[in-house]
């Protein structure tokens, strides 16, 4: 999962930390704390819809790529990703099976993922409390004032480095950061969250 | 009749009558050294019997050192398919991926002796893990148009190279990179910004094509997403029968683990050897136990003695034991299929028994005493026996020089099985019988006549009119027999319920391009060599495929291009870019659209390179492809062994669309030393060999028979009534088996030789027993011989009639054969011979 579809899923598990509210108090933190606090965030939740700004520095490229545009989920296992122009495309994950779509190039494609990298096994980890780190982590988090950082480093087998949610002191996250091993890094800012507000069919159609 | 064949006739009835004669004495008055003597023979046997190594493998039952069935099983030892385990997961599409990687992981875990079980799993189209080396690839191949490139698209490939293309392409790169599914793109963004792989890759995914896949799904999963397919390699060979049962029952445990919503079935030479040979041999043991019991219950319900019952399991053991042991001399291995028809001892060696104590029983109740009641038994219709014994067991021992292992097994065992239990019989029954009479002494009671003796009144009262039907049936079912059908497919005659043909057969259905497949094979020392005859071939299936007549053909020369083929593409190449230069507009684009040129180096190099462009050695492709994750693509179509090269070319077709004959005429004539196999040309190869193993048999077991009842009968009469039962049988069972739906097939086809020495004995022992006698004692000694006629049909379809309910489709068929067979042969030797002795007196 991390090693192909982690930004996707990445964004997925930062958004629902948008819904959580500021940790009670200040103080250290524990990674299962930090771990527990993401997970307790999806309680409640049937569906959100947020808007966002990617920005990307792919090691291939001189520039950055910067681009705006919004995610959807609904539960069990649907996640939506538009960016808009002028880098546009549309990406729906329904569990295991990834539909790309980039308008202006007519380009469609569409991939079955492995289980382990699917949506469902994903949020049916997030139903259960988190007692111990999950195999093939590293779990950091911090707390800096009133900002809380968790950290997940991956084993060495797959593509991403480090992934890093910032939450701010009004409870809810402000950043998500992912770094990969070939020195690109995705970051992306959340704005306008709203859950549950009843996401229907047509909003997870990529024409 | 010529003096010296008749002085060979009276030399050889002398011989047999002092052979006879010389039995009773030795068990009349030295039943003790008898009965150690056969204890001897007894354990010399059973040391021989214990060094017997048993086969289940169907295809050694067959010759496989020539023709196409040598080639297919050297494709199986090449691809190592033969040795691998395949297993396949059936269930809802969205669970299927879930239980292979259960089952994988317990799989790849399993240890057996402390080592891991498998040296390798795959279910997955691509591994992840190869992601870098396909990109590698993917480098090379679109690098290298002259090599992968259908010659017929070099201008699309020439289009991509504008500047404006160059543009369009990596703003699609760019687009995709941002996406949210961008990081799984990246390296082949990297590895073909331009994304010449569209051009490419599909022709390399269709060469690399074996089953027919779901192109959509990363697993061997089938298209209509019900079926997943596993292959996994064992770490050590089939032959290794203590791992191959440690890994079998690794192997339940593995997919007792599994989701229940996923089934899961397993084929391979590892299961087969554990779990067919189980079941076959628990089969087997089954059917001799219920035939036997049946045997034992039809001869005590007719004579009512105790231990003249329980001395046939004894004869029988002792035959078998006799007949394996000393086959054992002669074969290294005997074929669990041979050893099945071992069961025949059952019905044909109780023959022997059923006879001689009919007689001993019949001569005590006319008021003989038991020492000539005895002698009576064993020389003169031992004398019958004798020759019985030897008309059924010479027929079966000529197959013994066939060339098709499952009959020369089958004729070595049954005709030794025949023999032994015959003299078993001789040795053993009269000191039983003299040893009963004298310690249970009871008077001698009337055995049932089964009608027989009314039979041969209304028989003899209507001669005219039963003879007239017997011939008009025999017509109507030689008739029939012309509607009997030749079943070739090897398929139909294995174990219907095995859990590996089963697999086996849901792979075909679900999986497969077509129904069959053609394998040519062109081989030579080099490669470069068996790829230029390659082309030659593959071009003579290619328009075999545009005719429609082939559904598919595949082999390494539609993935890779030949020397011509690389000259056209470059040839195309250099008339489309002209002068320009495509590392140029590739680095200007690059830069335009935001990308680091620094970091496409392979691919600026190839373009570089591409406008001089050179034809690339062969060897420099295959070695390429076989270190990328497409190797197993190589491996299927290229395989070196001992210094040779075997090029493959596989020929998908549906049936009878394709004209192999022609097709095989023009390979003859294209490539005089290729090599093909199919499963047709196996089944016509097999065809073949059985059928001159069958006239070859039916040659010197008829001649045998023939001289046999020459010389038993002395006359043409003789021959002629015990001979018609027999003919009149056999047409009868081919009749029998066109109406009911059976077919001829390699297996059962050896029936009709043997039939010929079973059926054989029926009208010989009925014409022994009522030749010149008077008209009194034709219905008592009719009745006597009749009923041991119809005992032994009974007991003999007893013992095949075991096997008709295995579930080998070949031992089955061979069971339902002989049973028509025996059943139609009895009915004519006791209804139809009578009524034709008594149109025909003294000319039957």
């Amino acid at each position: 999962m991390i090693r192909v579809f982690g930004n996707l899923i990445g964004a997925a598990l930062a958004a629902l930390v948008l819904l959580l509210p500021a940790p009670a108090g200040a103080g250290r933190i524990t990674p299962l704390e930090g771990l527990e606090l993401l997970r307790k965030g999806f309680a409640g939740v049937t569906d959100f819809t947020a808007d966002i700004t990617q920005e990307k520095q792919i090691a291939l490229m001189k520039r950055k790529l910067v681009s705006n545009g919004t995610v959807r989920f609904r539960k069990p296992d649907l996640f939506y990703l538009e960016l808009y122009p002028p880098h546009a495309s549309r990406v729906l994950l329904k569990d295991t099976t990834l539909t790309m779509l980039l308008p202006a190039e007519g380009v469609r494609q569409k991939i079955v993922l492995p289980p382990e990298e699917g949506l469902l096994r994903w949020m049916n980890l997030l139903d259960r409390p988190v007692t111990r780190i999950p195999e093939g982590v590293a779990v950091q988090a911090d707390q800096r004032g009133e900002n809380v950082t968790l950290t997940i480093l991956p084993s060495a087998r797959g593509g991403v480095k480090e992934l890093q949610i910032l939450l701010g002191s009004d409870g809810r996250l402000r950043r998500l950061s992912i770094e990969e091993r070939n020195r690109d890094r995705t970051v992306i800012t959340f704005h306008r969250l709203r859950k549950n507000v009843g996401l229907a069919d047509r909003d997870f159609r990529l024409e | 009749m010529a003096m010296p064949a008749a002085r060979l006739i009276a030399a050889t009835q002398a011989a047999i009558r002092a052979h006879l004669e010389w039995i009773f004495r030795v068990t009349w008055c030295h039943p003790g050294a008898t009965v150690a003597g056969s204890l001897l023979l007894l354990v010399l046997s059973l040391t021989s019997v214990l060094t017997i190594r048993f086969e289940s493998d169907i295809f050694k039952l067959f010759p496989t050192d020539k023709g196409p069935l040598r080639l297919f099983l050297d494709t199986l030892e090449w691809s190592g398919s033969a040795g691998e385990a395949y297993f396949i997961l059936e269930g809802d599409r969205e669970r299927l991926p879930a239980g292979a990687e259960r089952l994988a992981t317990r799989l790849r875990e399993l240890q057996v002796d402390g080592a891991p079980a498998f040296r390798k799993v795959s279910y997955r189209v691509v591994d992840p893990a190869e992601a870098a080396p396909f990109a590698a690839l993917v480098t090379y191949a679109v690098g290298h148009p002259q090599l992968f490139l259908d010659p017929g698209r070099a201008d699309a490939y020439a289009a991509y190279l504008t500047p404006a293309a160059m543009d369009r392409a990596l703003r699609r790169a760019t687009a995709e990179l941002a996406s949210g599914a961008g990081m799984g793109m990246r390296d082949l963004v990297a590895a073909d910004p331009l994304y010449l792989r569209d051009l490419v890759l599909p022709r390399l995914r269709e060469g690399s094509r074996s089953l027919d896949l779901d192109p959509d799904s990363p697993y061997f999963l089938s298209r209509d997403g019900r079926l997943l397919v596993m292959v996994a390699e064992p770490a050590r060979p089939v032959q290794e029968m203590a791992f191959a049962r440690r890994l079998v029952a690794g192997i339940n445990a593995a997919r007792a683990a599994v989701d229940p919503r996923v089934s899961v079935s397993c084929a391979g030479a590892h299961l087969s050897a554990v779990i067919d040979e189980a079941v076959m041999k628990r089969n087997i043991i089954a059917c001799i136990i219920s035939s036997l019991l049946v045997v034992l219950g039809l001869f005590y319900l007719t004579y009512r003695r105790v231990l003249p019952t329980l001395l046939i399991p004894v004869i029988i053991v002792f035959g078998t034991l006799l007949a394996l042991g000393t086959a054992r001399l002669f074969l290294p291995s005997i074929h669990i299929i041979s050893f099945a028809f071992t069961a025949l001892i059952i019905g044909l060696g109780t023959d022997y028994s059923i006879h001689l104590y009919d007689r001993f029983a019949t001569e005590r109740l006319a008021g003989c005493g038991i020492e000539e009641a005895l002698r009576l038994a064993v020389v003169d219709t031992g004398h019958g026996l004798f020759t019985a014994a030897a008309t059924t067991a010479f027929p079966f021992l000529a197959l013994g020089i066939a060339e098709v292992r499952a009959l020369s097994e089958l004729g070595l065992l049954v005709g030794l099985g025949v023999l032994f239990s015959l003299y078993a019989t001789f040795f053993f029954l009269p000191p039983l019988l003299r040893f009963a009479e004298g310690r249970f002494p009871r008077p001698p009671t009337p055995l049932p006549a089964f009608g027989l003796g009314w039979l041969w009144r209304a028989t003899g009262r209507h001669p005219r009119t039963v003879s007239l039907a017997s011939v008009a049936l025999t017509a109507l079912l030689f008739a029939t027999s012309f509607f009997l059908g030749f079943e070739g497919d090897l398929k139909n005659l294995q174990p219907r319920h095995s859990e590996a043909f089963l697999t086996q057969e849901r792979i075909e259905r679900h999986l497969s391009l077509a129904p069959k497949q053609m394998v040519v094979a062109v081989e030579g020392t080099s490669l470069e060599e068996v790829m230029a005859r390659g082309w030659r071939v593959g071009e003579l299936a290619g328009r075999y495929r545009q005719r429609g007549e082939l559904a598919a053909v595949s082999w390494l020369g539609q993935v890779v291009n030949g020397g011509s083929g690389q000259d056209a593409v470059l040839r195309r190449l250099k008339e489309r870019l002209g002068g320009s230069s495509p590392a140029a507009a590739l680095k200007d684009s690059l830069e335009r659209e935001g990308f680091d040129p620094a970091l496409f180096g392979d691919t600026l190099a190839a373009m570089e390179r591409l406008p001089a462009a050179r034809p690339v050695p062969l060897t420099e492709a295959v070695e390429r492809l076989r270190n990328s994750p497409l190797r197993g693509m190589v491996e299927r179509y290229l395989i070196s062994r001992d210094g040779k090269v075997h090029l493959l070319l596989y020929l998908h077709y549906r049936g009878s669309d394709f004209p192999q004959e022609a097709f095989l005429r023009e390979l003859a004539a294209v490539d005089p030393t290729a090599r093909a196999t199919s499963p047709d040309l196996i089944s016509r190869q097999l065809a073949e060999s059985v059928r001159t193993s069958f006239v070859e048999g039916f040659a010197v077991g008829g001649a045998i028979v023939l001289f046999l009842l020459l010389v038993h009968f002395e006359s043409l009469a003789g021959i002629a009534a015990a001979l018609l039962p027999v003919t009149a049988g056999v047409i009868a069972m081919t009749g029998l088996m066109a109406a009911t739906g059976m077919r001829l097939n390699f297996m059962n086809a050896m029936v009709l030789v043997t039939i010929l020495g079973m059926g054989s004995d029926y009208g010989l022992h009925v014409y022994h027993r009522v030749r010149g006698a008077a008209a009194a004692e034709a219905p008592p000694r009719f009745t006597q011989a009749g009923r041991a006629v119809l005992l032994s049909a009974l007991t003999t379809i007893a013992g095949f009639g075991s096997l008709a309910f295995t579930d080998y489709g070949a031992m089955a068929s061979i069971g339902w054969a002989t049973n028509f067979g025996v059943g139609a042969t009895a009915l004519f030797a006791l209804v139809a011979l009578p009524a034709f002795l008594a149109r025909f007196p003294g000319k039957p």
